[in-house]
């Protein structure tokens, strides 16, 4: 028997999983969320984390930049804990720079959006490897922030709140009939086991796959998926975020992980790609290094840890490039356009937007299905979520508790809240460090398995870190296989495949990069370890074989 | 500590396995021999075992490691060739047992077959010499009722996933099925010592059984179990100690009459460590230095028929003199090979090392084919001396060994230590004899 769903909501990314949490909160718990991969395995989990506070386009785009400045409020309000404890730092570095300055101050009076001007002289001393030429220098609010984390609470709310989420599911077939969505067809992507579901309406928030969803159901929208390109260097470049001001280009901006040891260089844009064929290039990586060089001369020293691309679900019929295509959210109602009732997409937006789209959408959806009810969604706080003041008493307490760094305890306390002292007294037997790199506990590893519905290894590391660091799983991998193999009940030799696609996804974004980097010596640490030390024998291709002489 | 002497007979550069085997060898012959190096390089990072060639070029188990160099040997451009192919491995292994024995340490094999030995994650992995302390583990001989030994509280080896993961290998050939006959069981005993707090570390357990009380109480758990229920063997993972390791394997083995043995690390590495420090404990004994770890090389130049060197020790500059030098850099973990201007350069000798265009690393993490990278080095003559690109030496009285060679794949092949040995061996042997005979002919 077909289950049935008031609402279908395609796409388990930030917007994705934003609509499905405003749709629980309005009463209507009866809804589904489908996602091919894991949550803000795509676009979101591939953004350049830069949670964007207005300052990036007050000068070039003020009505995104409004938005932004008030979203950023929200979420601070909402999810501290998905925020990292640093501000944004604006740097002029030369003459244009000076220039763009008096537009950005004018600018931002005009709509109210928070700076401060800073000391360039204080700058430079705190932060020795800018530039030794900053002229002037503002702080915002913009910050750095984890999108997994912001994707998973918004996903654990609306569970909470009646909603079902069923990850590693990809839609099929979108039916219609008589003008009406009626059923959707599903395939299990971890089994291969096919469902459908029957629904009243359906959400598509795929992202830069929205036209791929409305393929399914015969419908052609207008996708220009934009490829952006992240580099990850091996240590933190500077406290803040920092941008160069100037008009919005590549490579702007330097975003260091909150309590990690890395930095993002983010990003670029203007090429046009198919979502699971966005490869980065080398070239890309040089040129925003070349952009960033005036604010970071040192920039070509650092170390590159990885790289790698995500793409912008940006959508307009029409020759322009990424850049001039307004990152404006669209809603496109399938009702209006094509005569298909029961079906709306939501696409474009920036992250920091994504509850405001998933409004924008869970408004249609309730005047369609006659439900008059207000979004709350700015008001209600996530889970977990924990005001800055706590979070360093609460990593005091839990390293005494424990016998645990203080570091990584005020780290477990920032990310999840007021959650983190279940998840220790939870599974006390794992309180331990089983991440170095990154300070992960192996806790947390249980809680993502167990309350967080991660289904493989890089469920879990999405939710919890693992692997994301400079040894990218030299160290921390057999370990946490190990947690897997026993919390999922897995066979041996299904967690070592398991291991071999998270070195695969691992492998993507080190294999290329340019030899200037660090990566090598990484790169062949992961072959030691794994084909030399683990000897693992799903890697040897005549394994299972004969083992004698071949001629 | 000083520098030593600034003129020697022989200065080795690089203190891993590969170096430390060739400055022996130059002792043995009754040179002077300084051994300088960076860091520590990346033979810290092994499982303590001896490969030398453990998979044949299709991927195939090798049993027969001389089969298999000879399978690898066909390919004219391979290095097991420059190293004689079979002939000079038995010389060099038994050189390298006679060092590590000397060092403190015992190890056990042949090339005529090699052992295959389970690993802390319960995978198997074909060698040819192990410690004294893992060799019981060899599943070419193991049978009965094995218990593998955990502890609480360290987390870092699970018994019940290790078992698990024996008892589903398949066999491992069609013929051959090693560990057929065995019950793998899993055993946590808690030690006081490494349950009193939540998590104990390799490190930590290791160093807690170098102490006496602690291994009495290990054994006196173990005996106990072993009255009340029957078993053939216990296996336990590789910290048993940093420097008493061998004496607690040999203890438990006779206290409680059964084979015992260590499995093989990952990372971090115990038994890696321990062959380390049981060839730089030789060295020691037999020269009274200690290798030299704190040595930059900035320059490596030929002087008057001699080798000068000047690197950065300490922050101050120092020059180098020897007759003879010889290269054992290591690869690109160890630093021997470093990446910059989009070529592979040779430390110290600052050569360039031209990359295909088709690059360094397939997309695929494990090809069937090797990844590039791995198989490039310096390459050299059937003497170990480092040749340029038209085929001539780089240079006159230089040799090298190790990592830094081209012309094979440690990972691919699973030959790794076995050709640092022989290569290392070599290149002691050459710049000997070339000190011997004292006019740069070899």
């Amino acid at each position: 028997m077909a289950k049935e769903f008031e609402v279908v909501v395609v796409g388990g990314g930030t917007t994705g999983t934003a609509v499905v949490r405003d749709l629980a909160m309005r009463g209507i718990k009866n809804v589904l969320l489908l996602e091919k991969e894991d949550l803000a395995a795509g676009t979101s989990g591939r953004c350049h984390s830069n949670l964007h506070g207005g300052g990036r386009y007050i000068v070039s785009d003020i009505e995104t930049a409004k938005e932004c400045l008030h979203e950023n409020r929200i979420l601070r309000r909402i999810a501290p804990h998905t925020i990292d404890p640093t501000d944004g730092l604006y740097l002029a570095v030369d003459e244009e720079g000076l220039e763009y300055t008096e537009e950005f101050i004018k600018n931002a009076d005009a709509i109210g959006m928070y700076y401060r001007e800073l000391d360039p002289k204080e700058v430079m001393g705190e932060e020795p490897l800018l530039s030794r030429n900053v002229l002037r220098a503002l702080e915002t609010h913009d910050a750095g922030f984890d999108p997994f984390r912001l994707s998973v609470s918004q996903a654990i709310d609306a569970q909470r709140r009646g909603a079902t989420i069923w990850i590693h599911h990809e839609v099929t077939k979108i039916n219609v009939s008589g003008g009406k969505v009626t059923t959707l067809e599903i395939r299990d992507n971890l089994t291969g086991a096919e469902k459908t579901v029957h629904t009243r309406f359906v959400v598509n928030a795929a992202g830069p796959w929205s036209g791929r969803v409305c393929a399914t159901a015969g419908i052609d929208i207008p996708m220009k998926p934009d490829k952006g390109t992240c580099v990850v260097y091996n240590f933190r470049l500077a406290r803040p975020m920092v941008h160069i001001l100037r008009m919005p280009t590549d490579g702007d901006a330097l975003v260091s992980m909150g309590y990690q040891s890395t930095t993002i260089l983010g990003t670029t844009s203007g090429e046009i790609v198919e979502p699971d064929q966005a490869q980065p290039t080398l070239a890309e990586v040089e040129r925003m290094e070349a952009c960033i060089a005036p604010a970071f001369p040192m920039i070509k020293q650092a170390k590159r840890l990885r790289y790698f691309s995500g793409v912008r679900p940006l959508c307009q019929a029409g020759p322009a490039t990424g850049r001039e295509i307004s990152r404006r959210l669209i809603l496109i109602d399938h009702n209006e356009v094509h005569g298909v009732e029961g079906f709306i997409t939501i696409t474009g937006g920036k992250f920091a937007t994504a509850r405001l789209m998933a409004k924008v959408a869970v408004d249609r959806v309730c005047t369609h299905l006659g439900i008059d009810k207000q979004c709350n969604t700015h008001l209600e706080l996530l889970p977990g979520a924990e005001t800055r003041d706590n979070v360093e008493k609460k990593g005091r307490e839990l390293a005494k508790k424990y016998y645990l760094p203080f570091y990584a305890t005020q780290k477990l306390a920032a990310r999840y809240g007021s959650e983190a002292d279940d998840i220790l007294s939870q599974y006390p037997e794992q309180a331990y460090i089983v991440c170095q790199c990154c300070q992960v506990m192996a806790a947390e590893v249980v809680h993502a398995i167990r309350k967080e519905g991660a289904c493989t290894i890089n469920d879990i590391r999405r939710r919890t870190r693992i692997g994301m660091g400079t040894c990218q799983g030299a160290n921390c991998l057999p370990k946490v296989a190990a947690i897997y193999q026993k919390y999922k009940g897995s066979t041996p030799q299904d967690t070592r495949k398991e291991m071999i696609n998270f070195l695969q996804q691992r492998w993507k974004g080190i294999f290329a990069l340019d030899i200037q980097s660090n990566s090598i010596s990484h790169a062949v640490r992961l072959q030691a370890v794994y084909g030399v030390l683990a000897n693992l024998p799903e890697l040897r291709p005549g394994y299972c074989g004969k083992g004698g002489e071949e001629e | 500590m000083t520098l030593g002497k600034k003129e020697t007979d022989i200065i080795v550069i690089g203190s891993g396995v590969g170096g430390l085997i060739a400055g022996l060898t130059a002792l043995e012959h009754g040179h002077e021999v300084q051994i300088i190096s960076k860091g520590k390089g990346a033979s810290i990072m092994s499982a303590g075992v001896i490969d030398v060639c453990g998979y044949y070029p299709k991927g195939d188990l090798c049993l027969e490691p001389m089969k298999g160099i000879k399978a690898w040997g066909k390919d004219s451009r391979h290095l097991f060739n420059n190293l004689g192919l079979g002939k000079n491995i038995n010389a060099g292994l038994d050189f390298f047992k006679k060092q590590v024995a000397t060092g403190g340490l015992s190890y056990v094999g042949n090339t005529e077959k090699n052992m295959l030995l389970p690993t802390i994650l319960g995978t198997i992995k074909p060698t040819c010499l192990a410690p004294y302390t893992a060799a019981d583990g060899d599943l070419g001989n193991i049978e009965g009722r094995v218990g593998l030994v955990g502890f609480k509280h360290f987390p870092e080896f699970s018994p019940s996933l290790a078992t698990a993961s024996l008892k589903e290998q398949f066999s491992l050939t069609d013929t051959y099925n090693p560990g057929k006959n065995v019950n793998w069981e899993p055993i946590t005993l808690d030690l006081a010592e490494v349950s009193k707090r939540p998590y104990a570390s390799p490190m930590e357990v290791a160093e807690m059984f170098d102490r006496q009380e602690v291994f009495e109480i290990l054994l006196d758990k173990l005996s106990c179990l072993l009255k009340e229920d029957r078993w053939d063997c216990i296996g336990l993972p590789p910290v048993m100690g940093f420097l008493r390791a061998e004496e607690n394997i040999r203890n438990l083995k006779s206290e409680l009459a059964m084979p015992v043995f260590e499995l093989l690390p990952l990372s971090p590495s115990i038994p890696g460590f321990r062959l380390l420090h049981s060839l730089e404990e030789c060295y020691h004994l037999k020269s009274g230095r200690r290798s030299e770890q704190n040595f930059s090389v900035i320059s490596l130049k030929s002087r008057n028929g001699k080798i000068e060197l000047t690197g950065l020790f300490r922050g101050k500059e120092h020059k180098l003199v020897a007759n003879c030098c010889i290269l054992a850099t290591g690869g690109y973990i160890g630093g021997g090979l470093q990446p910059g201007s989009g070529k592979i350069m040779v430390s110290v000798l600052e050569h360039i090392l031209e990359i295909s265009p088709d690059g360094l690393f397939q997309e695929q993490f494990f090809p069937a084919d090797g990844h590039r990278a791995l198989g490039m080095g310096l390459g050299v003559n059937n003497n170990l001396q480092p040749l340029d690109s038209d085929g001539g030496l780089l240079l006159p009285n230089l040799f090298a060994a190790g990592d830094v060679l081209g012309g094979y794949d440690f990972v691919r092949e699973l030959s790794g230590f076995g050709v640092a040995i022989v290569s290392g061996f070599l290149a002691g042997e050459n710049a000997s004899i070339i000190l011997e005979q004292g006019d740069g002919s070899v």
